[in-house]
C-alpha cells in the first residue's frame, strides 16, 4: 500500500495592522484539526521567511506543500506562478524569470467552492513576501512534488477563521487525492 | 505557367510550411510537461476526471487548441491562464511531446 503523502501548510504571522493574520490562522486550524499535518507560522519578512520555509521544508520533507498567505480581497486566490524575487538580483542567462507551480488546479477550485467560498486561478502573486516564499518553495533544491501557493480573504464578518480554513483544507486535500493518483500506475500507453 | 513549374512551386511551399505543423521538441516537451502532468499525465493519460487524454492526439490538434486557449479563441477557466504564459516554443515542445506517445485502443466485443 503506498504511504499517504506528506504534506506542509504555512501561513503568516501577523504584520501591519492585521492583527490576526487569516492564514496564519487557518494554519493553526487545520493543525490542530489534522494530526499528521505540519503546519508552520513564517514571519513577514523577505529574508526571514524564505529562511524559515528552507528550515521547515528540510525538516518535513513534504511531498505536498501548499503556502498560504492573506490578501485583501474576498476571494480565495490560488496563484500559479511565482516571479524571480527583485532582492535575488539579475537573472543570468537561462535563469527562468519565473516558476510555475505544480497543482490540480481545477479540482481544487472545485473543492474550495464546493465549500462554499468563490474560488479564482491568479498569475500575479503580489510581488510581495507571499511571492518571494513562493519562489522559494518552486526553486528549492528538494523541492515538493506539488507545490502551490494559496491566498486568503482577511477575517471579518463573512469570512470567520473556521470558513477560511475549511477552503485551505479542500484546496489541500485536492492535492493528496491528485499525489495518490499520479502515483499509481498508468494504464495502457507507453512513450517512444 | 507550365505544369512542372507548378509542380515545383507547390512542392516548394509545403517544404515552406511543413516545419511549422511539424516543429517541437519532445525531449524539451516532456520536461515542460511537468505543469500538465497532474490534470493529463506525463504519459497524456488524464489523472483528473475532468481533463481529457491528450497522449498520442495529433501535433496539428494540440498545438492549435494551446494557441486558442492562449489567444482566447478558446476559453476554459485553468487551461486559459495556464496558456497566457506559453510561448510558441513550449507550445510547440508540448505538443511534439504529447504527439509523441504511442497508444493502443481495444475495441469492446
Amino acid at each position: 500500500m503506498t504511504p499517504a503523502p506528506v504534506a506542509l501548510l504555512t501561513g503568516f504571522a501577523p504584520f501591519r495592522h492585521w492583527a490576526v493574520n487569516s492564514s496564519g490562522a487557518a494554519a493553526r486550524m487545520l493543525s490542530a484539526a489534522r494530526p499528521a499535518l505540519a503546519a508552520r507560522i513564517l514571519p513577514v519578512d523577505h529574508r526571514e521567511a524564505g529562511a524559515a520555509l528552507d528550515a521547515a521544508l528540510a525538516a518535513v520533507s513534504p511531498d505536498i506543500a501548499l503556502l498560504t498567505g492573506l490578501a485583501d480581497e474576498p476571494c480565495l486566490r490560488l496563484e500559479r506562478a511565482a516571479r524571480r524575487p527583485v532582492h535575488e538580483g539579475g537573472a543570468e542567462d537561462g535563469d527562468a524569470a519565473a516558476l510555475h507551480g505544480v497543482w490540480p488546479w481545477a479540482a481544487a477550485l472545485d473543492a474550495i467552492r464546493a465549500t462554499g467560498a468563490p474560488a479564482r486561478l491568479s498569475q500575479d502573486a503580489g510581488r510581495y513576501v507571499c511571492e518571494t516564499v513562493y519562489w522559494r518553495g518552486l526553486s528549492a533544491p528538494r523541492r515538493p512534488r506539488l507545490v502551490a501557493f494559496l491566498h486568503v480573504p482577511p477575517i471579518g464578518p463573512d469570512w470567520p477563521a473556521a470558513r477560511i480554513a475549511a477552503a485551505v483544507g479542500a484546496c489541500l486535500d485536492a492535492a493528496l487525492g491528485a499525489a495518490q493518483n499520479a502515483s499509481s500506475p498508468a494504464k495502457s500507453i507507453a512513450s517512444k | 505557367m507550365t505544369p512542372i513549374a507548378r509542380a515545383a512551386l507547390f512542392l516548394g511551399a509545403l517544404a515552406v510550411s511543413a516545419p511549422a505543423l511539424a516543429a517541437g521538441d519532445p525531449v524539451e516537451g516532456k520536461t515542460k510537461a511537468g505543469m500538465c502532468r497532474i490534470c493529463h499525465g506525463i504519459d497524456g493519460v488524464a489523472r483528473n476526471p475532468e481533463a481529457p487524454n491528450i497522449g498520442g492526439e495529433h501535433f496539428v490538434y494540440l498545438q492549435n487548441q494551446l494557441r486558442n486557449f492562449r489567444s482566447g479563441k478558446r476559453t476554459h477557466e485553468v487551461m486559459s491562464v495556464i496558456a497566457e504564459g506559453l510561448s510558441d516554443e513550449d507550445i510547440d515542445d508540448l505538443s511534439a511531446w504529447y504527439s509523441s506517445i504511442k497508444f493502443s485502443v481495444t475495441v469492446p466485443e
